[in-house]
């Protein structure tokens, strides 16, 4: 006899067991298949209502073809989502009193999977209070032993075929810990700083073009002046070389919309090996790209003899005294302005070039595109198909960031690449995309 | 290192790119590394392409994107055969959760408050395509009122002594709330499978909760009453053996929507027949020929009909719905005549009817209109209708001024122009409702 009411706090728990216990949630052989992969959860995160919405309906249509003579699988796992598990993990390591750094990347990832075998169980616990019927002695993580075999071939494969390459790219660097950070450990401090204003010789020519900095040090990588194409007072130096004061080494005068003629001087020296927008000025026109320090801050081989090994704030120095002396430093401002920290070391973070994998994206969409296209795979609603043609639209542009220059950093979040599509749409003016990414993200 | 010493014509030392990979690098091959890819696995040959993927709006581009990619460049199949997209779920008035706000209602507070199965069934019901979710606990609350009717109705069948052995499919019904059930059952079983292959899972709940709550606790079992009170022994057998096998069938279809309370009714009720009939695996399909089989079953549809109609009329004049009436069918057609003589007990037990007349009495009384038929009703001695009458145009004047005000408000420009479209749109709504009210009360006040 069944009792009088429904009291589901006696009766969810004892269900699940049973289902488990009978194990009723493994695919039973049929002809007719059904498959579904879970998107896997953070491994470190909580059941959210986006979970619940998202698992609910996979249970409804796992059930209903289970029900249904289909040999029904619901594949399950989890994902270590980069950076929110190293977070997580460190802070445990540093209650304990061990520093990543000293641990080195093998015991790192020892330590991860000792946290996920301790605490990894969470998320997969509340989808079982929901109701889940995945089939969980298949359970996956995004570091087991068959995926990072996976990850391998992958990146092998697409060397191989000459879709992955290594290239240039403008990293957070730290000079103090020599290591590259993410966007999220990097901490914008607003400060007392000085603008200097320095005059640079226009070739043939008595004049100057008067530029203001707040890190003169990095003229000693400086591969060209910009101006605003629309700015009438410099019409006529456009195109025209000067030399770099200290340097004696010739950049040319250039028109970028960077430029602002309402900021400082109009002109800005452009420093592609050194500053995240003068890295895309440079690109945009082809300069010449110089990096001027060594990974830990010390100015080298690439500048001038006398100013090697100082480090970049000694150099910053010397070089203030040198351009005074020989009168190119035409005034001092003080102002404030955000200087990068490292949240680790409190160390001022470098804009540092390091080599990196891309992946060429238009060639690897063009099948994907294709049963889009055919409706091989259908999109429910319709809309769908139109946000994944967008997002091919922008990796169309180029070719895509895949790895993260530096040390131990094999997790990493997803701020980056959103930050890099941005950058990326912004440079090609695709406005339309832009708002429709920024939507998207909101 | 063969393959590089071969290169290099000499041994050599490799060193591993200390260079990390975005995360997405792994959870691009999601689809098919787990499934045991680059080894050819059984699971591989089965399951691949999978069938469907239900994600979000948010990460289509970031992760979709390049499951496919990588799916085609590897696999050469794509690895979705389709590919559903929900919204987010935001708060009661349409805002995103989120700490700051204060807002964020946490799942697993409503699992333990109201259960995952009301919970589930809510979030379903809400699952419009391309419509953000709008969660407000009272929903949730609801339908967990609704795990309650169920479970009151297997209470009600148990104590009827409406039996779970040997249940087999219905031939040959003769009662005709049990031809209404079972057509009525297996188009709704119809209709809600198509509305899952359409990914309508909103339709599909609301068709479920539309025929258990309403067509079988609310009509079915009350109809079944009046048999099961009688002495027909044929007929209370009959409705017996067509509730618990239509009460059966409902554990099955609502079991995707909420798998607990119908897996906890089941294994009370012995249906597993121990431990051989899983819940988990009983068969939704229906053959074609049962399909055909009943076709909607019109007379129970009128005995409804009228009840429903008698109580909304009861509803629109203020008379007490416990109040009993008489109503003459004298202008009626003669098949409404053997409509009331066949379905007497029903329609008077449910419809609160003293005495069905066969001609119109001398006294005042009130015409209601059922489907183009025109019955009059008589209500007790303590019902003044000239007093409702009176109620009802004072209730008309009313709204008539009401209506005259936002008239003003929306003739002028000034209003209009000025004041928040929303409020605007709000006074032109209401001004609909109350234009649709008046023609109501118009209505009822002459069929008095």
């Amino acid at each position: 006899m069944s009792s009088e009411k429904y009291i589901h706090t006696e009766v969810e728990n004892k269900i699940y067991s049973y289902w488990e216990l009978n194990n009723l949630f493994k695919p039973k052989k049929n002809k007719k298949k059904f498959s579904i992969v879970i998107p896997p959860p953070n491994v470190t995160g909580s059941l959210h209502m986006g979970h619940a919405l998202n698992n609910s309906i996979q249970d409804l249509l796992t059930r209903y073809h289970r029900m249904n003579n289909f040999e029904t699988l619901w594949q399950p796992g989890t994902d270590h989502a980069g950076i929110a598990t190293q977070a997580l993990v460190e802070k445990k390591l540093e209650k304990d009193g061990i520093k990543k750094n000293d641990l080195g990347r093998d015991k790192f990832i020892e330590k991860v999977w000792e946290w996920k075998n301790q605490f990894g169980d969470i998320i997969i616990n509340q989808l079982k209070k929901l109701g889940c019927s995945c089939d969980w002695s298949r359970n996956t993580f995004t570091m087991d032993e068959n995926l990072s075999k996976s990850v391998i071939k992958v990146f092998v494969d697409l060397y191989k075929k000459g879709l992955i390459f290594k290239s240039k790219k403008l990293i957070n660097w730290d000079p103090v810990l020599k290591t590259a950070i993410s966007d999220l450990e990097v901490d914008q401090r607003e400060v007392n700083s000085k603008l200097y204003y320095i005059k640079y010789p226009i070739e043939n020519s008595e004049k100057f073009i008067t530029i203001a900095t707040t890190r003169p040090e990095t003229m000693l990588g400086d591969t060209a002046i910009a101006v605003n194409p629309n700015d009438e007072k410099y019409k006529m130096l456009i195109g025209k070389n000067v030399t770099i004061p200290l340097v004696d080494r010739k950049i040319k005068i250039i028109t970028d919309e960077y430029a602002d003629p309402e900021q400082g001087t109009g002109a800005v020296k452009i420093t592609p090996a050194h500053d995240f927008n003068d890295s895309e000025i440079g690109e945009r026109n082809n300069l010449e790209i110089i990096n001027i320090f060594t990974p830990d801050g010390k100015i080298n081989e690439n500048a001038p003899k006398k100013y090697r090994g100082f480090d970049r704030f000694e150099a910053r120095k010397i070089i203030l005294k040198d351009l005074m002396q020989n009168d190119f430093l035409v005034k001092e401002e003080n102002i404030k302005n955000k200087i990068p920290y490292g949240d680790r070391s409190n160390s001022i973070i470098e804009p540092f070039l390091t080599e990196q994998w891309f992946v060429d994206a238009k060639k690897l969409s063009i099948k994907a595109k294709e049963i889009v296209k055919t409706n091989k795979t259908k999109f429910f609603p319709k809309i769908g198909q139109k946000l994944i043609f967008n997002g091919w639209i922008i990796l169309n542009l180029g070719v895509f960031h895949v790895s993260y220059g530096g040390v131990i950093k094999f997790l990493h979040g997803m701020a980056q690449m959103e930050k890099f599509l941005l950058r990326l749409v912004w440079k090609k003016q695709c406005f339309r995309q832009k708002n429709f990414i920024i939507k998207m993200l909101n | 290192m063969l393959q590089a010493k071969k290169f290099y014509n000499k041994d050599v030392e490799l060193k591993r790119d200390e260079d990390v990979l975005d995360t997405w690098f792994s959870s691009g091959l999601w689809p098919f590394a787990t499934l045991g890819w680059p080894n050819k696995t059984e699971h591989l040959k089965s399951f691949y392409p999978t069938t469907v993927l239900v994600t979000g709006f948010d990460i289509i581009f970031f992760w979709v994107a390049r499951m496919m990619m990588l799916g085609m460049e590897f696999l050469d199949k794509e690895p979705f055969k389709d590919i559903y997209v929900h919204a987010l779920v935001r708060d009661e008035k349409g805002q995103k959760m989120s700490k700051s706000k204060g807002n964020v209602i946490d799942p697993l507070d409503l699992i333990e408050k109201y259960s995952a199965d009301a919970l589930r069934f809510t979030l379903l019901s809400m699952a419009s395509p391309g419509r953000d979710v709008k969660l407000s606990e009272d929903r949730v609350k609801g339908y967990r009122n609704f795990l309650n009717k169920i479970w009151n109705a297997n209470n009600f069948l148990l104590q009827n002594k409406c039996e779970f052995i040997n249940l087999t499919k219905p031939s040959n019904l003769k009662v005709n709330i049990n031809k209404w059930i079972f057509s009525e059952f297996v188009s709704i079983k119809n209709l809600i499978e198509q509305n899952i292959k359409d990914y309508r899972f909103d339709e599909a709940a609301k068709n479920a909760y539309q025929f258990v709550w309403h067509s079988f606790c609310d009509w079915y079992l009350e109809l079944s009453k009046t048999i099961l009170y009688s002495d027909e022994k044929s007929a209370i057998e009959e409705v017996r053996k067509i509730s618990s096998y239509i009460f059966r069938e409902i554990l099955i279809i609502l079991h995707p929507f909420i798998p607990f309370v119908t897996e906890a009714i089941w294994l009370n009720n012995k249906l597993d027949n121990n431990n051989t009939d899983f819940l988990m695996y009983a068969n939704w399909s229906i053959n074609k020929q049962e399909k055909d089989a009943y076709n909607a079953y019109q007379e129970v549809s009128n005995i409804i009909n009228i009840i429903t109609s008698i109580r909304s009329f009861k509803n629109e004049l203020s008379v007490s719905p416990g109040s009993f009436i008489e109503i003459s069918i004298q202008n009626c057609k003669k098949e409404i005549y053997n409509f009331f003589n066949n379905n007497e007990v029903v329609l008077k037990k449910l419809g609160r009817i003293k005495n069905i007349l066969n001609k119109d009495l001398k006294k005042p009384s009130a015409t209601l209109v059922v489907k183009g038929e025109l019955y009059k009703l008589y209500f007790d001695q303590d019902v003044d209708l000239n007093k409702i009458k009176e109620n009802l145009s004072n209730k008309l004047s009313k709204i008539k001024e009401e209506m005259e005000k936002i008239n003003i408000r929306l003739t002028n420009k000034n209003f209009t122009n000025k004041a928040p479209k929303n409020i605007v749109e709000q006074e032109k709504t209401n001004f609909y409702n109350l234009e649709k009210d008046v023609k109501k009360l118009q209505l009822t006040l002459e069929s008095l």
